[in-house]
């Protein structure tokens, strides 16, 4: 693999313990998680802040209803006390006047109730705070002290005034006197100890209202510190669930825009670099996670695809190629039958009046002739000079004719072979043993070369391989191209022998093979061979090395047509410059 | 001695002079008389003279000509004149025209260029045939 495929295995920081421990919740559950805490802290928070607060406030209000509660029934015994303290001295100077006297001390008996009715509601009051748990066992004491102390008080001092107003039994007809003696012992009940002890009520009630008061005071500020306690708790646990949920947000967010981020990045990275073979790393087992396996996934997807489509687009291209080439092979193809057919055309048309041609020099080749016969019967009767000058101008006229005659003949040739050229496969297909075939136009092309020069001679080295299955093929024509082979190689080695005399030993190897499904003969001369030059143009319609009037130039590609065009076999040639020349045609079985 | 009467068909007007030097002597010797025309009209308006197609010998035609063709007339001489000989000359030696002459009762095929000397044998052995 690459190194960009390297960087993308991108190991995780060390040291994010939260990290391992959240990848391993799916990110729906992370949300609920970091949701779940953050709003527990705050619903705990506000919970424990109400209940504390709440508790704390309770009791600091009970104190204070208790103790403003308290201060009011103080307050009320000790102007009752005073009251009745205070009626009970007006009583002296009211004594001259019974009925006045009778209305004040009315009064003093109202008073008398409501601090009988006072007294018993303190006690009883004091006794539920205690109770209660408002006032401390201390407090509850030194009330017990004063309930204690003042015990009986009250009602003896109101009893001991009750008997006094009755034994003085003052009317509107008592005596001066009587009424003197009533105002000395009301002013001794005044002054007596009873009387100043009644008054002590009222003066500890004095101390004990402004410690009431403090202690109201005090519990009221507890209200107000219970009351803020609460508030503080409160904001704190908001406080801290508001740190939590932003943390956890933040480490959430991380924890899945991070393997997001880096799924990207993949991403981003294939679509520009357009390297498929790329993989997302995969960080958890979460959601993220199962995109980046999917991601992967489908990225092995796109790679077989693109390497498929590779394969299809190399198959394709091949094909084309093969298109293409069969196409530019059918071109040729066409070009080479249509030039073929233009050939036949041309030829046909040309052999009528080439006919002519010929016809005509042939009868005048004879009717020169004739005539020279005839100059000669009366050479006897003519003037020599001018006998000599005629038999000169009618010898020219034989010669020119001779030469139309030898020319228009060279056409006529190379007409017919571009008309066989032209024809060739009209021919008759039959089942032929290639050897045979092959023997018999080496050993014609042997005589016709021996017929021309009789001092023409070879050696044969033949090696006919006796396995040849028989081929069916079209035998005139194929007859004509190891033949025309055959007839250059001994061409070939003429022109050698003709350069290098005795020393020189001429030789025709012919060999067949079988192999591949193929059949191969191979026709090697040692004779002048070709330069490089002549090799490539050597299946070139009309190239000829002969000299003018001996070649045509069209055997060779008359038989490159055979074998290729006609038989789907292959010819070719080897060769080297005055050394030997080796032609191979091979035919499909 | 009797003269061979032949009637060549060639829309070439050169073939006449040809055939007359080629045949110069048989002509002098007076053992073939020849007869040109130029296409298949003229030489079935020529035979259709009666003391025409009864001397003539042999029908020499091509087969290539512009208007009625020598395979068509070769058809229409046929069907007039069957005992008449008629061969068939073209420079297109190809395999269908000669099948088609034969099945027309062509007696022969020449291809061009002629060969005279088989061409002047060829007449002899009609000429003895008819005797």
């Amino acid at each position: 693999m690459n190194t960009k495929y390297a960087l993308s295995r991108v190991s995780l920081p060390v040291g994010r313990q939260m990290k391992p421990l959240l990848n391993r919740f799916k990110v729906s559950q992370r949300i609920t998680l970091g949701f779940a805490v953050a709003l527990g802290l705050a619903f705990t928070g506000t919970s424990v802040g109400v209940l504390i607060g709440n508790f704390y406030q309770d009791k600091a209000i009970a104190e204070e209803d208790h103790y403003r509660e308290e201060v009011a029934l103080l307050s009320q015994l000790q102007a009752g006390v005073l009251q009745a303290r205070t009626h009970q001295q007006q009583l002296i100077p009211l004594s001259k006047f019974p009925e006045d006297f009778q209305e004040e001390y009315s009064h003093i008996i109202k008073h008398a109730e409501t601090i009988e009715l006072l007294w018993g509601r303190l006690i009883a009051f004091e006794a539920a705070a205690r109770d209660a748990g408002i006032v401390d066992e201390l407090t509850y004491d030194s009330f017990d002290i004063f309930f204690n102390t003042y015990d009986g008080v009250p009602e003896n001092y109101l009893q001991e005034l009750a008997d006094l107003v009755e034994s003085i039994a003052l009317t509107p007809t008592t005596a001066p006197a009587e009424v003197a003696v009533a105002q000395q012992r009301l002013l001794a009940f005044t002054n007596s100890d009873l009387a100043i002890s009644f008054d002590g009520i009222s003066d500890d009630l004095s101390g004990t209202i402004k410690q009431a008061n403090e202690d109201l005071s005090a519990a009221r500020q507890a209200a107000d510190a219970a009351h803020q306690l609460r508030n503080q708790i409160m904001l704190a646990s908001m406080l801290l669930s508001s740190v939590m949920a932003v943390l956890l947000a933040i480490l959430i967010s991380r924890s899945i825009s991070r393997p997001l981020v880096a799924l990207e990045n993949t991403a981003v990275q294939i679509s520009e670099s357009d390297s498929f073979d790329l993989r997302a790393a995969v960080m958890g087992e979460d959601e993220v996670g199962t995109v980046a396996t999917a991601f992967n996934l489908l990225l092995n997807r796109v790679e077989n695809l693109l390497c498929e489509q590779r394969l299809r687009e190399e198959d394709l291209e091949n094909a084309n190629h093969q298109l293409l080439s069969t196409q530019s092979q059918m071109i040729a193809q066409e070009k080479l039958a249509s030039l073929g057919s233009l050939t036949a055309g041309i030829a046909h048309e040309i052999k009528n009046p080439l006919n002519f041609v010929n016809n005509f020099a042939e009868l005048s080749v004879e009717l020169a002739e004739e005539l020279i016969e005839e100059i000669d019967g009366q050479k006897e009767q003519l003037d020599p000079d001018f006998l000599s000058e005629i038999t000169e101008i009618v010898d020219t006229l034989k010669g020119n004719v001779s030469k139309i005659d030898h020319h228009g003949k060279r056409a006529d040739k190379i007409v017919a072979n571009m008309l066989q050229h032209s024809r060739s496969g009209d021919s008759e297909w039959t089942m032929v043993d290639i050897n045979e075939l092959v023997a018999e136009a080496i050993n014609l092309a042997y005589h016709g070369m021996r017929a021309k020069q009789s001092g023409f001679n070879l050696d044969f080295d033949t090696d006919y391989d006796t396995t040849l299955t028989p081929l069916r093929v079209s035998a005139q024509d194929l007859s004509r191209v190891f033949l025309n082979i055959a007839s250059n190689a001994c061409y070939a080695i003429y022109q050698r022998q003709l350069g290098e005399g005795p020393d020189y030993t001429p030789l025709l190897k012919v060999r067949t093979r079988q192999q591949d499904n193929q059949v191969s003969v191979y026709i090697r001369d040692n004779g002048s061979g070709m330069s490089p030059e002549v090799k490539a143009k050597v299946f070139d319609q009309f190239f000829t090395t002969k000299p003018t009037g001996e070649g045509t130039g069209l055997g060779l590609s008359l038989s490159y047509n055979i074998v290729v065009e006609q038989h789907g076999g292959s010819m070719t040639v080897e060769s080297e410059e005055g050394i030997y020349t080796d032609f191979i045609v091979t035919l499909p079985i | 001695m009797t003269t061979a009467h032949i009637l060549v068909v060639d829309d070439e007007p050169d073939v006449e002079s040809m055939f007359r030097q080629k045949f110069r002597k048989e002509i002098k010797s007076k053992k073939i008389d020849f007869r040109f025309a130029l296409s298949a009209a003229e030489a079935l308006t020529y035979l259709d003279d009666s003391s025409a197609h009864a001397e003539a010998t042999l029908i020499l035609s091509d087969i290539n000509m512009p208007g009625m063709n020598g395979l068509e007339l070769l058809r229409v001489l046929k069907e007039k004149y069957p005992p008449l000989p008629v061969f068939m000359v073209t420079a297109y030696g190809d395999e269908q025209s000669q099948q088609t002459a034969k099945s027309y009762g062509a007696s022969g095929f020449i291809n061009k260029p002629v060969d005279f000397s088989q061409l002047k044998q060829d007449i002899f052995n009609l000429v003895a045939e008819a005797l």
